[in-house]
């Protein structure tokens, strides 16, 4: 194809507007409102994190001000707390799922809005990620919405193509995720001697085992450093093609369990893996949902062999 | 090849929204310089033939840099309030500066009784707020609750050390700190923290009929062992956390109690720094 004005458009439609199944949107959606909902949890030590007088930023705001001499210092943090926990779990569930979605992304800026203290990059990419779900039908499919309407005899199910452009979206977003923090790093001098990961296990705050400390492992600290870098930097070149789409997909997936397993992140981990699934074939992820009984790894259905990227 | 209007539109917003994502991701220079940090460890055998390599792709990386962050200028200007108001600030900067110590937190109460200020005889707690376990292997469930509150402890911690390296030098003295200007800039960071430890104690352990006169915050340094060093084995730093650990520590005051925001203080091989200064 010539890149005339029109094949570019063309090309143009083809990559953000190709229509894929809606299951894809329904997965992710489940799975980061669960991760909402865990999120959350981290936080339900509620005096601490959500009255006037816990560990809040906003103890001294005109609200609490207003609020805690009257004996509510309870009721703005409650509030934010009790509205993220419902559209958390009204998402997961695909109940109104499109308000659901939006008010789970204004949950999360409210969040932050109450208390930024306590949150970490894990928060921030669950922002991202409802940013971009926020513009897709998440509730087409596997949801509760879905069951409702097929009880009701003048209704039909739809579940006809969705656009793919917030699917889009998400996976440019956790490439740049990935392609930014391997370039913040690749300025770091810890990171570029390799000896980065070695004081993160020395520092008893994040490590899980206090033998990751250990001089005995310092050569594989630096091996692992190494990696950890080479394969950020990487990520977002490889996912562009199918070949090696699948095998950046597996090296995250045992990173990021590795990570969860030797280092206390809260949910980051969690996240950035149910971030990967907006990297898997739509047509064959419906296969395998719809079609799960005569699945079969060994068949045609696997969804990281090809994508429409 | 005509396309509907509203794909047009669609198509409007996502070149706006990935141009937003790709102009909050270029970090300002100044903050890069600061996440650079400095060599500690010397090398072994893989670094010294890798490091050499990539601190070349570093200073080209920086040089792109700032010609990105220069070129970004204009069209950060209409982006920034986009990309902030939603919360979609591309900083993704996890571990790029790994920390390179076991960091604490302690808070030390002056209180008097009657009428009693800082210059009478005083009564002195200090208990460690931060970090929540000492640094065993608590179950993942529990590690997962205790991160939370070392999160927001830690993030308040690198706001205040963000604050004082956004002053000049000028305003960097300890008169600084203690101003009400800090206080202002931390409202939302360090002084919460503060704040909650310390009505916290003072529900909870302030000695009946006495009263808080002064409030310290102290921040605690240990550096960690360097690679391919032999273990420190930091028993006297252990022994000196533990003993944070069974409770507040009382005891009198034996220096002066007014000293200045700055003022080190050595514990083992822990450096505590006083950090802020609050009088009820």
């Amino acid at each position: 194809m010539t890149p005339t004005g029109g094949g570019l458009a063309k090309s143009w439609d083809r990559f953000w507007f190709a229509e894929i199944p809606p299951h894809i949107f329904a997965v992710l959606r489940i799975l980061f409102g669960l991760l909402g909902c865990i999120s959350l949890a981290g936080l339900f030590d509620l005096p601490l994190f959500w009255t006037c007088d816990g560990l809040v930023a906003s103890r001294d705001s005109s609200l609490c001000l207003v609020l805690a001499p009257r004996g509510l210092g309870w009721l703005p943090g409650y509030a934010v707390c009790g509205f993220a926990a419902i559209s958390f779990i009204a998402m997961a569930i695909g109940f109104r799922t499109r308000l659901a979605v939006i008010c789970a992304f204004g949950a999360v800026f409210l969040m932050a809005k109450w208390n930024d203290l306590p949150m970490s990059a894990a928060h921030q990419v669950l922002r991202a990620i409802l940013f971009c779900l926020v513009w897709a039908d998440c509730g087409r499919v596997l949801s509760m919405d879905a069951w409702l309407r097929s009880r009701e005899p003048s209704n039909e199910v739809d579940l006809g193509p969705l656009p793919i452009w917030p699917l889009r979206l998400i996976q440019i977003q956790v490439a740049l995720i990935y392609f930014v923090t391997a370039l913040w790093k690749l300025n770091n001098v810890l990171w570029r001697d390799g000896s980065a990961l070695h004081y993160v296990f020395e520092n008893p705050q994040f490590r899980r085992f206090a033998a990751l400390g250990s001089p005995g492992l310092d050569p594989w600290t630096t091996l692992a450093t190494y990696a950890t870098l080479g394969w950020e930097l990487a990520f977002a070149f490889l996912v562009l093609h199918r070949r090696t789409r699948r095998w950046a997909l597996i090296t995250g997936t045992v990173m990021h369990l590795g990570m969860w397993g030797l280092l206390e992140l809260g949910p980051f981990s969690w996240l950035m893996l149910a971030s990967y699934v907006a990297f898997l074939d739509p047509h064959r992820l419906r296969d395998l949902i719809t079609e799960r009984a005569s699945y079969s790894w060994t068949g045609g259905s696997d969804p990281l062999r090809s994508s429409p990227v | 090849m005509k396309i509907p209007p509203r794909r047009s539109l669609i198509s409007l917003f996502l070149v706006w929204h990935l141009a937003s994502l790709a102009v909050a991701a270029v970090p300002d220079p100044s903050e890069l310089r600061v996440a650079g940090g400095t060599r500690q460890s010397p090398d072994d055998a893989l670094s010294a033939r890798l490091t050499p390599v990539l601190d070349q792709s570093a200073a080209f990386l920086q040089s792109a840099e700032t010609w990105a962050w220069r070129l970004t200028l204009l069209p950060r200007r209409f982006t920034s309030r986009y990309v902030e108001r939603l919360g979609l600030v591309q900083n993704w900067n996890m571990f790029a500066s790994p920390p390179l110590a076991a960091e604490y937190l302690r808070m030390r109460y002056y209180s008097a009784g009657g009428a009693g200020t800082a210059e009478g005889p005083l009564t002195v707690a200090t208990e460690l707020v931060f970090p929540v376990d000492p640094g065993g292997q608590p179950p993942i469930v529990r590690a997962f609750w205790e991160a939370y509150r070392d999160k927001a402890v830690s993030n308040a911690v690198k706001a205040y050390f963000v604050e004082r390296m956004r002053q000049t030098p000028t305003t960097l003295s300890p008169a600084y700190v203690s101003a009400a200007a800090v206080d202002t800039a931390l409202a939302r960071s360090f002084v919460p923290v503060v704040q909650f430890f310390s009505d916290r104690y003072v529900q909870k352990g302030l000695p009946s009929g006495e009263h808080l006169v002064r409030i310290e915050a102290w921040y605690g340094w240990a550096p960690s062992r360097l690679r391919g060093d032999p273990p420190l084995s930091p028993r006297s730093r252990e022994a000196a956390i533990a003993r944070y650990y069974k409770g507040v520590v009382e005891h009198l005051p034996t220096r002066p109690a007014v000293r200045p925001v700055d003022t080190i203080e050595r514990e083992a091989d822990i450096q505590w720094l006083l950090l802020f200064v609050q009088t009820p």
